[in-house]
Protein backbone atom coordinates (compact mmCIF):
# COMPACT_ATOMS: atom_id res chain seq x y z
CA UNK A 1 0.00 0.00 0.00
CA UNK A 2 2.95 2.36 -0.14
CA UNK A 3 2.93 5.41 -2.35
CA UNK A 4 2.22 4.72 -5.99
CA UNK A 5 1.75 8.20 -7.47
CA UNK A 6 2.47 11.45 -5.62
CA UNK A 7 1.96 10.96 -1.90
CA UNK A 8 -0.73 12.84 0.01
CA UNK A 9 1.71 13.71 2.77
CA UNK A 10 5.46 13.87 2.37
CA UNK A 11 7.86 14.41 5.24
CA UNK A 12 11.43 14.95 4.09
CA UNK A 13 14.25 14.72 6.62
CA UNK A 14 12.22 16.54 9.27
CA UNK A 15 13.89 17.58 12.52
CA UNK A 16 12.47 19.51 15.42
CA UNK A 17 14.39 21.06 18.26
CA UNK A 18 12.87 22.95 21.13
CA UNK A 19 14.96 25.86 22.35
CA UNK A 20 15.71 26.13 26.04
CA UNK A 21 18.62 26.03 28.44
CA UNK A 22 19.35 22.56 27.11
CA UNK A 23 18.29 22.28 23.51
CA UNK A 24 15.95 19.31 23.20
CA UNK A 25 15.95 17.42 19.94
CA UNK A 26 12.47 15.94 19.75
CA UNK A 27 12.69 14.56 16.22
CA UNK A 28 15.50 13.85 13.80
CA UNK A 29 15.73 12.59 10.24
CA UNK A 30 12.04 11.81 9.80
CA UNK A 31 11.13 10.94 6.22
CA UNK A 32 7.75 9.41 5.51
CA UNK A 33 5.30 9.34 2.64
CA UNK A 34 1.61 8.71 3.19
CA UNK A 35 -0.52 7.81 0.17
CA UNK A 36 -4.06 8.99 -0.49
CA UNK A 37 -6.56 7.02 1.65
CA UNK A 38 -3.78 5.29 3.50
CA UNK A 39 -4.06 4.69 7.26
CA UNK A 40 -0.68 5.04 8.95
CA UNK A 41 -0.15 4.54 12.67
CA UNK A 42 2.78 5.65 14.73
CA UNK A 43 3.71 3.75 17.86
CA UNK A 44 6.65 4.30 20.17
CA UNK A 45 7.65 4.83 23.77
CA UNK A 46 6.39 7.94 25.49
CA UNK A 47 8.67 10.87 24.77
CA UNK A 48 9.57 9.63 21.29
CA UNK A 49 8.06 12.75 19.72
CA UNK A 50 4.91 11.16 18.27
CA UNK A 51 2.75 14.08 19.30
CA UNK A 52 5.36 16.56 18.09
CA UNK A 53 5.39 14.84 14.70
CA UNK A 54 1.61 15.10 14.46
CA UNK A 55 1.71 18.78 15.37
CA UNK A 56 4.29 19.39 12.67
CA UNK A 57 1.96 17.85 10.10
CA UNK A 58 -0.92 19.89 11.57
CA UNK A 59 1.10 23.07 11.10
CA UNK A 60 0.94 23.84 14.82
CA UNK A 61 4.75 23.68 14.92
CA UNK A 62 7.31 24.61 12.31
CA UNK A 63 10.05 22.05 11.66
CA UNK A 64 13.56 23.17 12.58
CA UNK A 65 14.75 21.63 9.33
CA UNK A 66 13.27 19.51 6.59
CA UNK A 67 9.88 19.93 4.95
CA UNK A 68 6.30 18.86 5.50
CA UNK A 69 4.20 18.85 2.35
CA UNK A 70 0.51 18.09 2.07
CA UNK A 71 -1.00 17.82 -1.37
CA UNK A 72 -4.07 20.01 -1.86
CA UNK A 73 -6.94 18.58 -3.87
CA UNK A 74 -9.07 21.73 -3.65
CA UNK A 75 -7.83 25.21 -2.77
CA UNK A 76 -10.31 25.88 0.05
CA UNK A 77 -10.17 22.42 1.61
CA UNK A 78 -8.46 22.44 5.03
CA UNK A 79 -5.17 20.59 5.00
CA UNK A 80 -5.57 18.83 8.31
CA UNK A 81 -8.15 18.19 11.00
CA UNK A 82 -6.95 16.87 14.31
CA UNK A 83 -8.63 14.69 16.91
CA UNK A 84 -7.04 15.39 20.28
CA UNK A 85 -6.22 13.04 23.10
CA UNK A 86 -8.53 14.41 25.78
CA UNK A 87 -11.35 15.25 23.36
CA UNK A 88 -10.55 19.00 23.76
CA UNK A 89 -14.13 20.13 23.18
CA UNK A 90 -14.98 23.72 23.96
CA UNK A 91 -16.96 23.49 27.20
CA UNK A 92 -18.94 26.67 26.46
CA UNK A 93 -20.22 25.41 23.12
CA UNK A 94 -22.99 22.89 22.61
CA UNK A 95 -22.06 19.62 20.94
CA UNK A 96 -23.41 20.90 17.62
CA UNK A 97 -21.51 24.19 17.90
CA UNK A 98 -18.33 22.26 18.60
CA UNK A 99 -18.76 20.26 15.40
CA UNK A 100 -19.71 23.41 13.43
CA UNK A 101 -16.53 25.07 14.63
CA UNK A 102 -14.33 24.31 11.62
CA UNK A 103 -16.90 25.09 8.92
CA UNK A 104 -17.90 28.33 10.68
CA UNK A 105 -14.26 29.43 10.76
CA UNK A 106 -14.26 28.94 6.99
CA UNK A 107 -17.35 31.18 6.82
CA UNK A 108 -19.72 28.39 5.82
CA UNK A 109 -23.21 29.85 6.49
CA UNK A 110 -24.63 28.92 9.87
CA UNK A 111 -27.48 26.80 8.54
CA UNK A 112 -25.25 24.83 6.23
CA UNK A 113 -22.65 24.32 8.96
CA UNK A 114 -25.37 23.02 11.29
CA UNK A 115 -26.44 20.55 8.61
CA UNK A 116 -22.87 19.33 8.19
CA UNK A 117 -22.58 18.98 11.96
CA UNK A 118 -25.83 17.05 12.32
CA UNK A 119 -24.82 14.72 9.52
CA UNK A 120 -21.50 13.90 11.19
CA UNK A 121 -23.11 13.56 14.61
CA UNK A 122 -25.64 11.12 13.16
CA UNK A 123 -22.82 9.16 11.55
CA UNK A 124 -21.29 8.68 15.00
CA UNK A 125 -24.59 7.82 16.65
CA UNK A 126 -24.94 11.17 18.43
CA UNK A 127 -27.89 12.63 16.52
CA UNK A 128 -29.87 13.25 19.71
CA UNK A 129 -27.09 15.10 21.50
CA UNK A 130 -26.55 18.20 19.38
CA UNK A 131 -27.96 20.55 22.00
CA UNK A 132 -26.10 19.02 24.93
CA UNK A 133 -23.04 20.58 26.51
CA UNK A 134 -19.88 18.44 26.56
CA UNK A 135 -19.94 18.07 30.35
CA UNK A 136 -23.24 16.23 30.02
CA UNK A 137 -21.68 13.45 27.93
CA UNK A 138 -19.65 10.39 28.86
CA UNK A 139 -15.97 10.14 27.93
CA UNK A 140 -16.63 7.94 24.91
CA UNK A 141 -19.33 10.26 23.61
CA UNK A 142 -17.08 13.29 23.99
CA UNK A 143 -14.39 11.60 21.98
CA UNK A 144 -16.93 10.76 19.26
CA UNK A 145 -17.88 14.43 19.17
CA UNK A 146 -14.17 15.18 18.73
CA UNK A 147 -14.09 12.80 15.77
CA UNK A 148 -17.28 14.30 14.31
CA UNK A 149 -15.69 17.75 14.60
CA UNK A 150 -12.69 16.55 12.60
CA UNK A 151 -14.86 14.84 9.97
CA UNK A 152 -16.90 18.02 9.52
CA UNK A 153 -13.71 19.65 8.25
CA UNK A 154 -13.42 17.15 5.39
CA UNK A 155 -9.70 17.86 5.49
CA UNK A 156 -7.03 16.41 3.23
CA UNK A 157 -5.54 14.50 6.16
CA UNK A 158 -7.13 13.31 9.37
CA UNK A 159 -4.73 13.47 12.31
CA UNK A 160 -5.52 11.49 15.43
CA UNK A 161 -3.47 11.95 18.60
CA UNK A 162 -4.12 8.92 20.84
CA UNK A 163 -7.84 9.55 20.44
CA UNK A 164 -8.83 6.52 22.51
CA UNK A 165 -6.05 6.75 25.08
CA UNK A 166 -8.22 8.09 27.90
CA UNK A 167 -11.09 5.61 27.47
CA UNK A 168 -11.89 2.36 29.23
CA UNK A 169 -11.14 -0.91 27.42
CA UNK A 170 -14.68 -1.67 26.26
CA UNK A 171 -15.39 1.81 24.97
CA UNK A 172 -12.03 1.75 23.24
CA UNK A 173 -12.80 -1.53 21.47
CA UNK A 174 -16.14 -0.16 20.33
CA UNK A 175 -14.68 3.07 19.04
CA UNK A 176 -11.92 1.19 17.22
CA UNK A 177 -14.63 -0.57 15.28
CA UNK A 178 -16.38 2.72 14.62
CA UNK A 179 -13.15 4.23 13.29
CA UNK A 180 -12.66 1.17 11.06
CA UNK A 181 -16.18 1.68 9.74
CA UNK A 182 -15.48 5.36 9.02
CA UNK A 183 -12.34 4.33 7.25
CA UNK A 184 -14.29 2.00 5.00
CA UNK A 185 -17.04 4.55 4.29
CA UNK A 186 -15.10 7.74 3.63
CA UNK A 187 -11.57 6.49 2.82
CA UNK A 188 -9.75 9.32 4.54
CA UNK A 189 -5.98 9.69 4.66
CA UNK A 190 -5.12 9.14 8.32
CA UNK A 191 -2.07 9.61 10.49
CA UNK A 192 -2.88 7.93 13.77
CA UNK A 193 -0.90 8.00 16.98
CA UNK A 194 -1.39 5.37 19.63
CA UNK A 195 0.50 3.52 22.30
CA UNK A 196 -1.73 0.46 21.87
CA UNK A 197 -0.09 -1.94 19.45
CA UNK A 198 -3.25 -3.98 18.87
CA UNK A 199 -5.10 -0.80 17.97
CA UNK A 200 -2.44 0.11 15.41
CA UNK A 201 -2.52 -3.36 13.86
CA UNK A 202 -6.31 -3.45 13.84
CA UNK A 203 -6.70 -0.15 12.00
CA UNK A 204 -3.65 0.52 9.85
CA UNK A 205 -2.10 -0.20 6.51
CA UNK A 206 1.32 0.59 7.90
CA UNK A 207 2.70 0.89 11.41
CA UNK A 208 5.63 3.24 11.95
CA UNK A 209 7.79 2.36 14.95
CA UNK A 210 9.69 5.17 16.61
CA UNK A 211 12.60 5.29 19.01
CA UNK A 212 13.10 7.94 21.65
CA UNK A 213 15.56 10.77 22.30
CA UNK A 214 15.86 11.89 19.64
CA UNK A 215 12.72 10.54 18.01
CA UNK A 216 13.55 8.63 14.85
CA UNK A 217 11.76 6.11 12.72
CA UNK A 218 13.21 2.74 13.67
CA UNK A 219 11.05 0.52 11.47
CA UNK A 220 7.99 0.52 9.26
CA UNK A 221 5.77 -2.54 9.17
CA UNK A 222 3.39 -3.15 6.28
CA UNK A 223 0.13 -4.90 7.07
CA UNK A 224 -1.79 -6.53 4.27
CA UNK A 225 -5.16 -7.07 5.91
CA UNK A 226 -6.64 -4.56 3.47
CA UNK A 227 -9.30 -1.96 4.23
CA UNK A 228 -12.15 -4.48 4.25
CA UNK A 229 -11.07 -6.21 7.45
CA UNK A 230 -13.69 -6.99 10.09
CA UNK A 231 -13.59 -6.94 13.90
CA UNK A 232 -13.02 -10.73 13.75
CA UNK A 233 -9.48 -9.94 12.61
CA UNK A 234 -8.57 -9.52 16.26
CA UNK A 235 -9.07 -13.23 16.89
CA UNK A 236 -6.83 -14.48 14.10
CA UNK A 237 -3.35 -15.94 14.64
CA UNK A 238 -1.88 -13.50 12.08
CA UNK A 239 -3.11 -10.59 14.16
CA UNK A 240 -1.56 -12.00 17.33
CA UNK A 241 1.70 -12.82 15.56
CA UNK A 242 2.02 -9.32 14.09
CA UNK A 243 1.22 -7.64 17.40
CA UNK A 244 3.84 -9.79 19.09
CA UNK A 245 6.32 -9.01 16.33
CA UNK A 246 5.81 -5.26 16.76
CA UNK A 247 6.14 -5.55 20.51
CA UNK A 248 9.44 -7.40 20.04
CA UNK A 249 10.67 -4.49 17.94
CA UNK A 250 9.45 -1.98 20.45
CA UNK A 251 10.45 -3.62 23.72
CA UNK A 252 14.06 -2.46 23.63
CA UNK A 253 13.00 1.07 22.78
CA UNK A 254 10.58 1.24 25.67
CA UNK A 255 13.15 -0.17 28.06
CA UNK A 256 15.75 2.32 26.85
CA UNK A 257 13.29 5.17 27.27
CA UNK A 258 12.42 4.04 30.79
CA UNK A 259 16.09 3.74 31.73
CA UNK A 260 16.65 7.27 30.46
CA UNK A 261 13.75 8.48 32.60
CA UNK A 262 15.22 6.85 35.69
CA UNK A 263 18.52 8.57 35.25
CA UNK B 1 -27.06 27.60 47.46
CA UNK B 2 -29.67 26.66 50.03
CA UNK B 3 -28.83 26.89 53.66
CA UNK B 4 -30.87 25.28 56.37
CA UNK B 5 -32.74 27.55 58.73
CA UNK B 6 -30.30 26.71 61.50
CA UNK B 7 -27.34 27.88 59.45
CA UNK B 8 -29.18 31.04 58.45
CA UNK B 9 -29.77 31.89 62.08
CA UNK B 10 -26.06 31.59 62.73
CA UNK B 11 -25.44 34.26 60.09
CA UNK B 12 -27.66 36.71 61.94
CA UNK B 13 -26.44 36.12 65.48
CA UNK B 14 -23.35 38.34 65.16
CA UNK B 15 -25.05 41.45 63.74
CA UNK B 16 -28.03 41.12 66.08
CA UNK B 17 -25.78 40.94 69.15
CA UNK B 18 -23.78 43.96 68.06
CA UNK B 19 -26.88 46.05 67.37
CA UNK B 20 -28.50 44.99 70.66
CA UNK B 21 -25.39 45.91 72.61
CA UNK B 22 -25.07 49.21 70.76
CA UNK B 23 -28.74 50.01 71.42
CA UNK B 24 -28.38 49.29 75.16
CA UNK B 25 -25.10 51.16 75.63
CA UNK B 26 -26.42 54.16 73.71
CA UNK B 27 -29.77 54.28 75.53
CA UNK B 28 -28.00 54.14 78.89
CA UNK B 29 -25.48 56.78 77.69
CA UNK B 30 -22.55 54.49 78.43
CA UNK B 31 -21.47 55.55 74.96
CA UNK B 32 -22.54 59.05 73.96
CA UNK B 33 -25.76 58.89 72.01
CA UNK B 34 -24.79 62.13 70.28
CA UNK B 35 -22.09 60.30 68.38
CA UNK B 36 -23.52 56.79 68.54
CA UNK B 37 -27.28 57.16 68.32
CA UNK B 38 -29.18 53.91 69.00
CA UNK B 39 -29.74 51.80 65.85
CA UNK B 40 -33.52 52.03 66.18
CA UNK B 41 -33.25 55.80 65.90
CA UNK B 42 -31.05 55.51 62.80
CA UNK B 43 -33.47 53.13 61.15
CA UNK B 44 -36.50 55.29 61.92
CA UNK B 45 -34.58 58.25 60.50
CA UNK B 46 -34.29 56.20 57.30
CA UNK B 47 -37.50 57.83 56.03
CA UNK B 48 -35.40 60.80 54.85
CA UNK B 49 -34.62 58.65 51.83
CA UNK B 50 -38.08 59.58 50.60
CA UNK B 51 -37.89 63.14 51.88
CA UNK B 52 -37.48 65.56 48.99
CA UNK B 53 -35.97 68.21 51.19
CA UNK B 54 -33.06 66.09 52.39
CA UNK B 55 -32.38 65.05 48.78
CA UNK B 56 -31.07 61.69 49.95
CA UNK B 57 -33.15 59.85 47.34
CA UNK B 58 -31.39 61.78 44.57
CA UNK B 59 -28.04 61.11 46.21
CA UNK B 60 -28.69 57.38 46.11
CA UNK B 61 -29.59 57.57 42.43
CA UNK B 62 -26.47 59.63 41.67
CA UNK B 63 -24.24 57.13 43.46
CA UNK B 64 -25.84 54.09 41.85
CA UNK B 65 -25.49 55.64 38.39
CA UNK B 66 -21.81 56.39 39.00
CA UNK B 67 -21.22 52.83 40.16
CA UNK B 68 -22.97 51.39 37.13
CA UNK B 69 -21.14 53.67 34.70
CA UNK B 70 -17.78 52.87 36.32
CA UNK B 71 -18.21 49.11 36.41
CA UNK B 72 -19.54 49.04 32.83
CA UNK B 73 -16.52 50.99 31.56
CA UNK B 74 -14.14 48.89 33.66
CA UNK B 75 -15.51 45.65 32.22
CA UNK B 76 -15.68 46.79 28.58
CA UNK B 77 -12.27 48.44 28.48
CA UNK B 78 -10.60 46.02 30.89
CA UNK B 79 -11.62 42.90 28.98
CA UNK B 80 -10.72 44.38 25.61
CA UNK B 81 -7.33 45.62 26.81
CA UNK B 82 -6.68 42.43 28.77
CA UNK B 83 -7.25 40.21 25.76
CA UNK B 84 -5.41 42.54 23.40
CA UNK B 85 -2.23 42.54 25.47
CA UNK B 86 -2.14 38.74 25.68
CA UNK B 87 -1.60 38.79 21.92
CA UNK B 88 2.04 39.68 22.51
CA UNK B 89 4.31 38.54 25.31
CA UNK B 90 6.29 41.74 25.02
CA UNK B 91 3.17 43.87 25.43
CA UNK B 92 1.94 41.74 28.32
CA UNK B 93 5.19 42.03 30.26
CA UNK B 94 5.48 45.75 29.60
CA UNK B 95 1.92 46.47 30.64
CA UNK B 96 2.18 44.22 33.65
CA UNK B 97 4.94 46.34 35.18
CA UNK B 98 2.82 49.43 34.75
CA UNK B 99 -0.31 47.81 36.21
CA UNK B 100 1.49 46.36 39.20
CA UNK B 101 2.97 49.80 39.83
CA UNK B 102 -0.41 51.58 39.61
CA UNK B 103 -2.50 48.94 41.35
CA UNK B 104 -1.62 49.66 45.01
CA UNK B 105 -2.10 53.43 44.61
CA UNK B 106 -5.47 54.36 46.14
CA UNK B 107 -7.59 55.39 43.16
CA UNK B 108 -8.83 58.54 44.90
CA UNK B 109 -5.35 60.02 44.64
CA UNK B 110 -5.81 60.37 40.89
CA UNK B 111 -8.71 62.77 41.45
CA UNK B 112 -6.68 65.99 41.87
CA UNK B 113 -4.67 65.11 38.80
CA UNK B 114 -7.78 64.42 36.72
CA UNK B 115 -9.43 67.64 37.87
CA UNK B 116 -6.48 69.54 36.36
CA UNK B 117 -7.46 68.06 33.03
CA UNK B 118 -11.24 67.90 33.30
CA UNK B 119 -12.28 70.23 36.10
CA UNK B 120 -14.53 69.00 38.90
CA UNK B 121 -16.80 67.25 36.49
CA UNK B 122 -18.74 64.02 36.46
CA UNK B 123 -16.17 62.75 33.98
CA UNK B 124 -13.36 63.36 36.47
CA UNK B 125 -15.29 61.48 39.17
CA UNK B 126 -15.96 58.45 37.01
CA UNK B 127 -12.47 58.30 35.51
CA UNK B 128 -10.97 58.44 38.99
CA UNK B 129 -13.27 55.72 40.24
CA UNK B 130 -12.36 53.71 37.15
CA UNK B 131 -8.63 53.39 37.85
CA UNK B 132 -8.58 50.48 40.30
CA UNK B 133 -11.50 48.45 38.87
CA UNK B 134 -10.00 48.82 35.41
CA UNK B 135 -6.63 47.48 36.55
CA UNK B 136 -8.41 44.62 38.31
CA UNK B 137 -10.35 43.77 35.15
CA UNK B 138 -7.22 43.81 32.99
CA UNK B 139 -5.31 41.59 35.41
CA UNK B 140 -8.17 39.09 35.78
CA UNK B 141 -8.75 39.00 32.03
CA UNK B 142 -5.08 38.32 31.33
CA UNK B 143 -5.12 35.58 33.98
CA UNK B 144 -8.27 34.20 32.38
CA UNK B 145 -6.73 33.99 28.91
CA UNK B 146 -3.62 32.40 30.41
CA UNK B 147 -5.82 29.81 32.11
CA UNK B 148 -7.37 28.59 28.85
CA UNK B 149 -6.33 24.98 28.25
CA UNK B 150 -3.42 24.98 25.80
CA UNK B 151 -5.00 22.16 23.86
CA UNK B 152 -8.11 24.25 23.23
CA UNK B 153 -5.92 26.94 21.69
CA UNK B 154 -4.33 24.26 19.50
CA UNK B 155 -7.81 23.24 18.40
CA UNK B 156 -8.54 26.87 17.58
CA UNK B 157 -5.34 27.06 15.50
CA UNK B 158 -5.85 23.75 13.73
CA UNK B 159 -9.48 24.57 12.91
CA UNK B 160 -8.64 27.99 11.51
CA UNK B 161 -10.09 30.25 14.21
CA UNK B 162 -8.78 33.78 13.72
CA UNK B 163 -9.57 37.45 14.33
CA UNK B 164 -12.97 38.38 15.69
CA UNK B 165 -14.17 34.76 15.76
CA UNK B 166 -11.23 33.80 17.94
CA UNK B 167 -11.74 36.84 20.17
CA UNK B 168 -15.46 36.35 20.79
CA UNK B 169 -15.66 32.59 20.29
CA UNK B 170 -12.59 31.35 22.16
CA UNK B 171 -10.73 33.97 24.17
CA UNK B 172 -13.67 35.69 25.86
CA UNK B 173 -15.64 32.56 26.81
CA UNK B 174 -12.40 30.81 27.79
CA UNK B 175 -11.42 33.66 30.08
CA UNK B 176 -14.99 34.23 31.32
CA UNK B 177 -14.77 32.35 34.63
CA UNK B 178 -11.83 34.55 35.63
CA UNK B 179 -13.51 37.64 34.19
CA UNK B 180 -16.59 36.98 36.31
CA UNK B 181 -14.44 36.78 39.43
CA UNK B 182 -12.77 39.99 38.33
CA UNK B 183 -16.14 41.73 38.02
CA UNK B 184 -17.06 40.61 41.54
CA UNK B 185 -13.83 42.07 42.92
CA UNK B 186 -14.17 45.22 40.80
CA UNK B 187 -17.68 45.88 42.07
CA UNK B 188 -16.32 46.18 45.61
CA UNK B 189 -13.51 48.50 44.52
CA UNK B 190 -15.97 50.57 42.48
CA UNK B 191 -18.24 51.13 45.45
CA UNK B 192 -15.31 52.13 47.65
CA UNK B 193 -13.86 54.46 45.03
CA UNK B 194 -17.13 56.18 44.13
CA UNK B 195 -18.05 56.86 47.77
CA UNK B 196 -14.54 58.10 48.61
CA UNK B 197 -14.43 60.48 45.64
CA UNK B 198 -17.90 61.77 46.45
CA UNK B 199 -16.69 62.58 49.95
CA UNK B 200 -13.94 64.85 48.69
CA UNK B 201 -15.03 66.01 45.30
CA UNK B 202 -18.70 65.72 44.40
CA UNK B 203 -21.68 67.96 44.99
CA UNK B 204 -24.08 65.05 45.47
CA UNK B 205 -24.11 61.33 46.12
CA UNK B 206 -24.09 59.19 49.25
CA UNK B 207 -20.45 59.91 50.02
CA UNK B 208 -21.02 63.62 49.84
CA UNK B 209 -24.17 63.30 51.97
CA UNK B 210 -22.28 61.30 54.58
CA UNK B 211 -19.39 63.75 54.65
CA UNK B 212 -21.51 66.88 54.90
CA UNK B 213 -23.74 65.29 57.56
CA UNK B 214 -20.62 64.66 59.58
CA UNK B 215 -19.36 68.19 59.08
CA UNK B 216 -22.56 69.75 60.40
CA UNK B 217 -22.89 67.02 63.03
CA UNK B 218 -26.14 65.55 61.79
CA UNK B 219 -24.85 62.32 63.16
CA UNK B 220 -27.99 60.25 62.69
CA UNK B 221 -28.18 61.25 59.00
CA UNK B 222 -24.58 60.24 58.62
CA UNK B 223 -25.40 56.78 59.95
CA UNK B 224 -28.37 56.52 57.63
CA UNK B 225 -26.07 57.12 54.66
CA UNK B 226 -23.60 54.60 56.05
CA UNK B 227 -26.35 52.02 56.37
CA UNK B 228 -27.53 52.62 52.80
CA UNK B 229 -23.98 52.24 51.50
CA UNK B 230 -23.70 48.92 53.31
CA UNK B 231 -27.01 47.77 51.83
CA UNK B 232 -25.86 48.85 48.35
CA UNK B 233 -22.73 46.79 48.75
CA UNK B 234 -24.73 43.80 49.89
CA UNK B 235 -27.25 44.15 47.04
CA UNK B 236 -24.55 44.49 44.43
CA UNK B 237 -22.78 41.35 45.51
CA UNK B 238 -25.94 39.28 45.95
CA UNK B 239 -27.36 40.65 42.70
CA UNK B 240 -24.18 39.93 40.81
CA UNK B 241 -23.93 36.37 42.10
CA UNK B 242 -27.37 35.60 40.72
CA UNK B 243 -26.38 36.99 37.29
CA UNK B 244 -22.95 35.35 37.34
CA UNK B 245 -24.45 31.87 37.39
CA UNK B 246 -26.28 32.61 34.18
CA UNK B 247 -23.12 33.88 32.49
CA UNK B 248 -21.49 30.45 32.80
CA UNK B 249 -24.19 27.97 31.80
CA UNK B 250 -21.61 25.27 31.01
CA UNK B 251 -20.35 25.46 34.57
CA UNK B 252 -23.74 24.53 35.96
CA UNK B 253 -23.72 21.06 37.31
CA UNK B 254 -26.25 19.30 35.13
CA UNK B 255 -26.74 15.60 35.57
CA UNK B 256 -24.76 13.87 32.82
CA UNK B 257 -26.48 11.74 30.22
CA UNK B 258 -25.17 8.22 30.06
CA UNK B 259 -25.41 6.09 26.98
Amino acid sequence: MSATSTPKVRLTDVAKQFPGREKVTALEGISLDIAESEFVSIVGPSGCGKSTLLRLVAGLYEPTSGTVEIESSKPDRPKTAMVFQEHALFPWMSVRENVMFGPRNRNVPKKEAAEIADEQLARLGLARFGDFFPHQLSGGMKQRVGIARALAQDAEVLLMDEPLGALDAQTRTLLQEQILELRQQTKPTVLYITHAIDEAVFLSDRVVLMSARPGRISDIIELDFGPDRTPELRGTPEFAALSQDIWNHLRDEVQAAMAADDR
Amino acid sequence: MRRTLREKWALLVGPVLIFLGWELLSRTEVIRSTFFPPPTEIVSRGVIVFDAESGLGDDIIATVLRILATIALAVLIGVAVGIAITASQWLERGTNTLLVFLYPIPGVLFFPFLTFLLGRTEMAIILTALVTPLIVMVLYTVAGVRSIDRTLLEVADNYGSRGARRFFGILIPGALPSIVTGIRVSLGFTLIAVIAIEMVGASNGLGQFLWSSWQILRVTDMYVALLIIAVLGLLSSVGFDSVADRMLPWRRNVQGAQV
